[in-house]
């Protein structure tokens, strides 16, 4: 079938499967994509053969062993109460370094966004993050309704502070994720946008369904549906749209994640970069040739501060830019975590206040019509910034977050055609966006 | 033959003594053990290793193999039991996995050979819509986001038209942007997915060879050469084939799905005795 369906160019198809392990209902998902139909195994692992991960990867280093080429995608880590980025194997021991090659060894990207949540951070995981707390979905896989308690090792930022840490220790790095985001709803369709959600489930097609809950569920059940988020999508950067380049594409972490539009991002970083290379008309030619891009290590420095290259274009059919933000993440000399997010690049003439934040864009949605204009936002943005505060010999990783202005969310599309009362459970609106993957700096 | 002659026939007296003496039999032996037999036979496991080793690129260890086997029992007992309690019953699990089975079966069954051209060329002019080729687009832009002019959009606009109708290329118009100036042989609905509904569908009758503009898309406007539109056309089945057969496969078995399903509905008189519900359709 994926096969009969392959369209080079236009339309690729990959041949894949999920391994569904979720002890006590605490989500360590994988979703396993082979690079072609050439040499597939005849049986599948499952999460009934075993629940541990490290299972998986064994059984994939086998079949990598008969000649299939296939990496495994880990997803939805809000929902694994913990779980999904723990410093502990499986069996409650702590990971090493053999584990840890093994697990970057079949897993290149993770999955940060989807229907069940955007596993990012946490507002208590990262304070100063005023966009932190975006469609979180905070919930197990229970059907009881259940929150988790844990979040620490649920959220990607986090883990890459940690796949660091372990790194530092010379265990080598377990989380050098890149990013990715899909819709995981289980209806057939392939709708991640407000104006077209569908629900994760099939029942959820009934609009009724989405806004006045499901007949019999509990009011949790219904809060669950309520929250669940009309996300995401990858953006692939690769030379042709066929299995071959989009898979070797995303084996080197050359992919960006979004909540559901199709807004596109550049992002690479070098010593050897100006500023002001990015308003250059062919920069991403110049861009490739004297640095790296995104899923990338940088190459070694001679001790003066790194420049990053971004730049962000919309969705022609969603809201305007409001901003990119460049998400920091290092080890000081004691090895302690940090993180620090720079507004670098937004619409407007904004200035960047005394509390060192950027004062917000502004709201244009009209919540009874479910419209919004782009009288505010810009539809592409971009800039070079040079990290003021690199210090040669602190590891460090770097992504772009780029933020649309606030849109409606898909309950307020929904309220409005439907003419039911609005829900006052979840936001009306959102700010749709785009994650690059990282780029890593490693200290000689 | 005529009934007397028939009950003549030592054949008959042979048929009816045989079916007498198994009732009878029926009626006088111990209960039998075997309905609680359960062989695990060297088929069985057998079949239980190598399904293991597909998974695990191994054979099962003897402890391993002893679970196996110990688990391919339990199974067998507690479905039987299971099914004596009358569990399989009005069971929506059981009955969509039966369903889907038999449905693979019918789907299977109803397959023929490979379709002839003639078959398939019948089926491409019946559904042509289906698998029409969009217009091909080749065409130069200059974006201007209206956030980054204000109000000095217009003249920027009449000022790069006259320049870009002097000569001057699209690349030294406008401010830089990720989209891109020039845009090779792109099929209509790539162009909607890439520059949104408004520019793909101005773009469909817009004149070729002339700068225009202003054009509107999710982006701002732009200024607008088309190089070259080669018209939507319907293809030959050469062309589609691989697309063709897929659908005609597909129509097949569907067909095959429905056909087989009216054939056995008629064989139930269904009987629905809610208000509102209608019989199924015949």
């Amino acid at each position: 079938m994926a096969d009969a369906n392959n369209q080079p160019g236009k339309f690729t198809t990959f041949v894949g499967f999920e391994w569904t392990s979720s002890p006590q209902d605490e989500n360590l998902h994988r979703v396993v994509i082979f690079k072609d139909t050439r040499i597939l195994p005849d049986i599948l692992i499952t999460a009934m053969d075993s629940p541990d991960p490290e299972a998986l990867w064994k059984w994939m280093d086998e079949q990598r062993a008969k000649g299939s080429t296939l990496f495994a995608i880990p997803h939805n880590g809000n929902a694994s109460n913990g779980r999904m980025f723990e410093l502990t194997k499986f069996n409650g021991k702590p990971i090493d370094a053999a584990y840890n090659k093994q697990r970057a060894l079949n897993e290149p990207l993770y999955e940060m966004t989807q229907i069940k949540g955007t596993s990012e951070t946490w507002p208590a995981l990262s304070p100063n993050d005023e966009f932190a707390g975006f469609e979180q979905w905070d919930w197990t896989l229970s059907g009881l309704s259940r929150r988790p308690t844990n979040h620490r090792g649920s959220f990607i930022r986090q883990a890459l502070l940690d796949g660091m840490s372990q790194q530092a220790v010379g265990a080598g790095n377990p989380f050098k994720y890149g990013f990715m985001g899909d819709s995981d709803s289980h209806n057939a369709s392939a709708s991640t946008e407000e104006f077209n959600y569908t629900g994760k489930f099939a029942f959820e097609n009934n609009i009724k369904v989405r806004m006045l809950g499901v007949p019999g569920a509990s009011p949790g059940q219904d809060q669950q549906l309520r929250e669940l988020s009309a996300s995401g999508l990858t953006g692939v950067w690769a030379p042709q749209n066929t299995r071959e380049a989009l898979y070797d594409a995303m084996q080197r972490k050359e992919t960006f994640a979004t909540s559901g539009p199709m807004m596109k991002i550049r992002f690479f970083g070098s010593f050897d970069y100006a500023p002001g290379d990015v308003s250059s008309p062919d920069f991403v030619k110049a861009a490739y040739a004297k640095g790296v891009p995104m899923g990338s290590d940088l190459k070694p420095g001679t001790g003066k501060a790194p420049t990053f290259l971004v730049a962000a274009i919309k969705d022609p059919k969603s809201g305007n830019l409001d901003r990119i933000q460049i998400v920091k993440g290092w080890l000081d000399a004691s090895g302690a975590q940090h993180e620090k997010i720079y507004d670098v690049a937004w619409a407007g003439d904004r200035k960047i206040g005394a509390d060192g934040k950027l004062p917000a864009v502004g709201n244009t949605v009209d919540v009874k019509t479910a419209t919004y204009t782009d009288a505010i936002g810009a539809a592409q943005l971009a800039t070079g910034w040079t990290d003021p505060d690199f210090k040669p010999g602190e590891s460090a990783f770097y992504y772009a977050r780029v933020l649309e202005i606030p849109t409606p969310r898909w309950n307020t599309y929904d309220a409005a055609r439907s003419k039911l009362p609005p829900l006052t459970d979840v936001p009306a609106t959102i700010q749709e966006r785009a994650w690059s993957s990282p780029i890593w700096y490693i200290p000689n | 033959m005529k009934i007397r002659s028939l009950l003549r026939e030592p054949l008959l007296h042979f048929l009816l003594i045989g079916m007498l003496l198994f009732l009878l039999y029926g009626k006088v032996a111990p209960p039998s053990a075997d309905g609680n037999r359960i062989t695990v036979n060297r088929t069985v496991i057998a079949a239980l290793a190598s399904q293991f080793q597909a998974t695990w690129s191994r054979p099962p260890t003897p402890v391993e193999l002893n679970g196996l086997v110990d688990s391919y029992v339990r199974d067998e007992v507690l479905f039987r039991e299971g099914t004596a309690l009358g569990l399989l019953k009005d069971d929506p699990v059981i009955k969509r996995r039966v369903r889907q089975k038999l449905e693979v079966l019918i789907e299977e069954e109803g397959k023929s050979a490979t379709p002839s051209d003639a078959e398939l060329t019948a089926y491409l002019s019946r559904n042509a819509a289906e698998f029409r080729m969009p217009p091909v687009l080749s065409f130069q832009q200059v974006l201007f986001d209206p956030a980054s002019y204000g109000d000095l959009l217009e003249p920027a606009l009449t000022a790069s038209m006259a320049a870009l109708n002097s000569g001057a290329t699209a690349e030294s118009q406008g401010k830089p942007s990720m989209l891109p100036s020039h845009v090779e042989k792109l099929p209509l609905d790539l162009v909607i997915r890439e520059f949104g509904d408004d520019f793909g569908n101005a773009l469909e009758s817009a004149p070729v060879g002339q700068w225009i503009g202003p054009i509107r898309s999710g982006f701002g406007v732009h200024l607008v050469r088309i190089s070259e539109r080669t018209p939507g056309y319907v293809p030959a089945l050469d062309e589609a084939r691989k697309a063709v057969t897929r659908e005609w496969e597909n129509d097949q078995r569907e067909a095959a799905l429905a056909n087989n399903y009216a054939r056995l509905l008629k064989e139930y008189s269904v009987v629905i005795e809610g208000e509102s519900a209608e019989a199924p359709a015949q």
